[in-house]
Order: structure tokens, then C-alpha cells, then sequence
């Protein structure tokens, strides 16, 4: 029997590829069931992409022709062209993990791997089609409230049906990570990189963190059995490796570390 | 004035001011006015701990989101056509998946679970509640049976009719004959293979050893 797939939890991107010649978004069109959800979003964007410039640009977080795109795109988000997620996000993550590169088999598996935690969508998985669209998941969006908390039961809910039986890696930024829990005894393994600073002291990866997760999909889909043991042995492309004497846990997620080895 | 979400054995939703023990879901079923509009909203039909890590749901049947459910127990879940959260009721989802693969080869997601009870639980035509017969002494205890149009639930020798408030005129199982079965067939196997959940299989007024506390 093959290892099941990992499940990887990635956020969306912000860089988004604009156009599509895949039809409107319609209900039943994703693998995961969240289109109730996902309709009331939609309906409370639409009311919000109604309202003031000034309103608009604090819920996008943009000014000026950004501003405009990003009200044109949500304001047709339900008539316009689709293309797969995996190819709508094209932001520095998903830029590294670079799926056009991959072969019929990794693609495959990543497609079974990753699930996207999006403001808008709830659960995306790689191969669902979506508009151009600008939402992100830590904003209020008129009466829902903030968004990762609004999704917060309903994702817990799915999340737990799909990871059943599967290592979960959680690569989410916080912002997304606070819209879901897992349920007892599921555990979750996320990463960090830490460089030397200028003190030569350890720090977080900021700029880079994308970029570097990036590579780690890439090597998870192409070892999807893999867990710490087998990272041990890895060389990260971008000069990292992973420190075992470093793990933390905390609240049943264990922090792995990879260090800077240039 | 109690809400309309008590579920009874037959998958009905009845307004009464007696309590559950079984929490669940079956999507939003309410209009922004909270009236019950529909009897479910999709395939995922769940069971649910009471109580988990202090979560609330206030006001209950909020606009757009799932309709809050409450069974009288476990039983009456599983008559109803509901199995258990994967979340809440972990440890009994794992259980239950492992029992439903051994059951039912092949794969074994919650999207291919939840198709397969669908199947079992409504007439797509009708749209009405699907029955089934077994016999009588082959039924395990927690299956749901009809007798005179009511509900009742086999507990060891006994048939015990089901009431919103509990378990009533115990009756003398028949040792032969075809029951008319309510609990659908693949969830009727899951309690003939010994299933002991988290939360109360029988409530506690149908006596006997085949309910279980709350923990």
C-alpha cells in the first residue's frame, strides 16, 4: 500500500496571475465542501466592494490603481475566468515551488498534498478553479467579523476529515493559522529558518521564508513519506539544514529549524 | 419556546424543551429568520461531543451557518443517518473509519463515507427516510427498529420505545421474525462490531450496561 500523501497547509499569495479561460466560479466546483461558506463571503464582499474608496482601500490594504484592480477583480469575481489555484498564485511561494517544473508524478502528489487556507475560499485545493480575486484572511469583512475566525469551525471541521491518517505539515503564516484547529492527538509539524544576524546570533528568516518553503514542498512532494528523520539528511538548495537538537513543541505542533549552513 | 432542532430517530426535526446528549449537523438548515427550510444541506451528517474545549455556538442558527442538532443520544444519531465528527470525536472518527474499511473496501474518506450513508439513509427518488429488514435476533443493541409506526431501540432482550425525553414501555425482543430497521445498514454493522463511542450509545433511561457516561 503507498504512504498516504502528506497534507500541506499553505496560505495563498498575494501575486495572483490575472485572466483564465476556465468558466464563472459556480457552487460544487472545489474539492472541498465549503460553498455555503463561501457564498456568504462572497455576498459580504460584494456589499463591501459597494462602499467608500477610502473603506475599500483599509479592507484590501491598497491605494490607487491597485486599489481599482483589486475593486474590479472582487467586484466580478463571480463572472469572471477561472484557472486552477495551483496556477492562479504566483506569489514568491508558489514561484518555488515551481509545479510546471515538477513531472506528471510530482504534480500528482502535490495536487493530493496541498490544501490552501484562503479568506475568501476556505479550503482550496490545487487543482480547484478560481478567479482573480484580492481578500486576504485576516481582515473584517462587515458582519462575518474577521475571517479567520469566522471560517474557524467550519475549516476545524473539514480539516480534521482530511487529515485523518496523514502527517500535516502546517506552513501557514499565523494569520492563516488561527483559522483552524486540529483535533486532539493530530499532530502538526511546522518549520522555521534561522540565519546568523549581524550580532551572529540566530534569527528568523523574514525576506526569504517563502522562498525557502517553497523548496521544502517541493522536497515533501517528491518524499511524501518524509518526516524529520529523512529532513535530517537533506540538503535545503538554499544552504540550510535541519537541526534536530532545536525542535520545540507547543500545543502538539513541533517546530523544526533549519539553520543557515553558509 | 424550544428551537426546532431535536432529531428524532426517523431524521425528523421536532421543537421540545427535552434535552439531548448528542450534539451534530447536518448544514445550514434555517433561513436568516432561523425557520427550518430544509431537512439537510448536503452529505456530511455528524455526531458531536456536547461540550468541546469550551467552544459555544450563541445565538444559536446564526445566518448561513450549519443548523445546531441535538439527538437524544447516540442511537438516534446513528438512526438518523449520523456518524461521528472527526474533530470533536476523534478518537471515535478513527475508530469508525478503520471499521468502515473493513466494512466497506476501497477508499474510505469522509467525502466516500458520507456518499455511501446518503445512499443508505434516503430514497433519491422519494426522498423519504430508507428502511431495510433484518432479523430480529441478528440486531445488535443500539439499532433502531419500527413497530406501530414508532421508534424503538433494541437494549439486550428489550425493545424500547423512543420519546424526545427518553426510552419508555420496554417491550420483550421477538426471538424471530424481520424487523423493519431504521439505522442504516452500514451503521447498523459498525454496532454489531462493538462500537462504544464517547458520547452516551443508549441514553440512561433505557437502563441496562449499553450506555456510557459522558467523559
Amino acid at each position: 500500500m503507498p504512504p498516504a500523501m502528506p497534507l500541506i497547509l499553505l496560505p495563498p499569495s498575494e501575486g495572483k496571475a490575472s485572466g483564465g479561460h476556465g468558466p464563472p466560479w459556480a457552487p460544487g466546483s472545489m474539492a472541498i465542501d465549503l460553498d455555503n461558506g463561501r457564498e456568504r463571503v462572497l455576498r459580504a464582499l460584494a456589499t463591501a466592494m459597494r462602499r467608500p474608496e477610502a473603506e475599500r482601500g483599509r479592507l484590501l490594504g491598497v491605494k490607487g490603481e491597485a486599489l481599482a484592480g483589486a475593486t474590479t477583480a472582487n467586484r466580478d469575481v463571480r463572472e469572471a475566468p477561472t484557472m486552477p489555484a495551483i496556477e492562479r498564485y504566483t506569489g514568491v511561494l508558489y514561484d518555488a515551488i515551481d509545479p510546471r517544473a515538477m513531472s506528471a508524478t510530482h504534480r500528482r502528489r502535490l495536487d493530493a498534498s496541498v490544501v490552501i487556507v484562503s479568506g475568501l475560499w476556505g479550503l482550496v485545493t490545487p487543482r480547484d478553479p478560481i478567479p482573480h480575486y484580492k481578500l486576504k484572511m485576516g481582515v473584517r469583512l462587515g458582519r462575518l467579523g474577521r475571517l479567520s475566525t469566522w471560517w474557524r469551525t467550519d475549516l476545524s471541521l473539514r480539516l480534521a476529515e482530511v487529515s485523518s491518517g496523514r502527517a500535516t505539515w502546517n506552513l501557514l503564516p499565523n494569520e492563516h493559522a488561527v483559522a483552524w484547529r486540529a483535533p486532539d492527538g493530530v499532530h502538526q509539524w511546522s518549520v522555521r529558518f534561522l540565519e546568523p544576524g549581524r550580532d551572529g546570533s540566530l534569527t528568523a528568516v523574514s525576506h526569504r521564508n517563502k522562498l525557502l518553503k517553497g523548496a521544502l514542498v517541493r522536497f515533501l512532494v517528491e518524499n511524501p513519506a518524509a518526516g524529520p528523520d529523512e529532513l535530517a539528511g537533506w540538503e535545503h538548495p538554499m544552504g540550510f539544514r535541519y537541526d534536530p537538537s532545536r525542535d520545540a513543541e507547543h500545543e502538539g505542533i513541533t517546530m523544526l529549524t533549519f539553520v543557515s549552513t553558509d | 419556546m424550544p428551537l426546532r432542532n431535536r432529531v428524532t430517530p426517523f431524521g425528523e426535526l421536532i421543537a421540545d424543551p427535552a434535552r439531548g446528549l448528542v450534539y451534530g449537523n447536518r448544514g445550514c438548515l434555517h433561513d436568516d429568520a432561523g425557520r427550518i427550510r430544509r431537512r439537510f444541506d448536503g452529505r456530511r451528517w455528524i455526531a458531536c461531543r456536547l461540550r468541546f474545549r469550551g467552544w459555544h455556538r450563541s445565538p444559536m442558527m446564526q445566518p448561513g451557518r450549519f443548523t445546531e442538532l441535538f439527538f437524544l443520544d447516540e442511537a438516534t444519531a446513528l438512526a438518523a443517518g449520523h456518524r461521528p465528527c472527526a474533530l470533536c470525536r476523534r478518537q471515535d472518527y478513527v475508530r469508525f473509519v478503520e471499521m468502515w474499511r473493513d466494512l466497506h473496501p476501497g477508499p474510505s474518506g469522509a467525502d466516500e463515507i458520507d456518499a455511501r450513508l446518503h445512499a443508505e439513509r434516503i430514497d433519491p427518488t422519494t426522498r423519504a427516510q430508507r428502511h431495510h429488514e433484518e432479523r430480529f435476533e441478528s440486531l445488535p443493541d443500539g439499532a433502531m427498529v419500527i413497530d406501530d409506526g414508532a421508534a424503538f431501540v433494541v437494549a439486550d432482550d428489550s425493545l424500547q420505545r423512543w420519546t424526545p425525553a427518553g426510552y419508555e414501555g420496554a417491550r420483550s425482543r421477538p426471538r424471530t421474525g424481520l424487523a423493519t430497521v431504521i439505522t442504516p445498514p452500514s451503521l447498523v454493522e459498525i454496532l454489531r462490531h462493538g462500537w462504544h463511542p464517547v458520547v452516551p450509545l443508549l441514553h440512561p433511561s433505557a437502563g441496562g450496561t449499553a450506555h456510557v457516561p459522558l467523559r
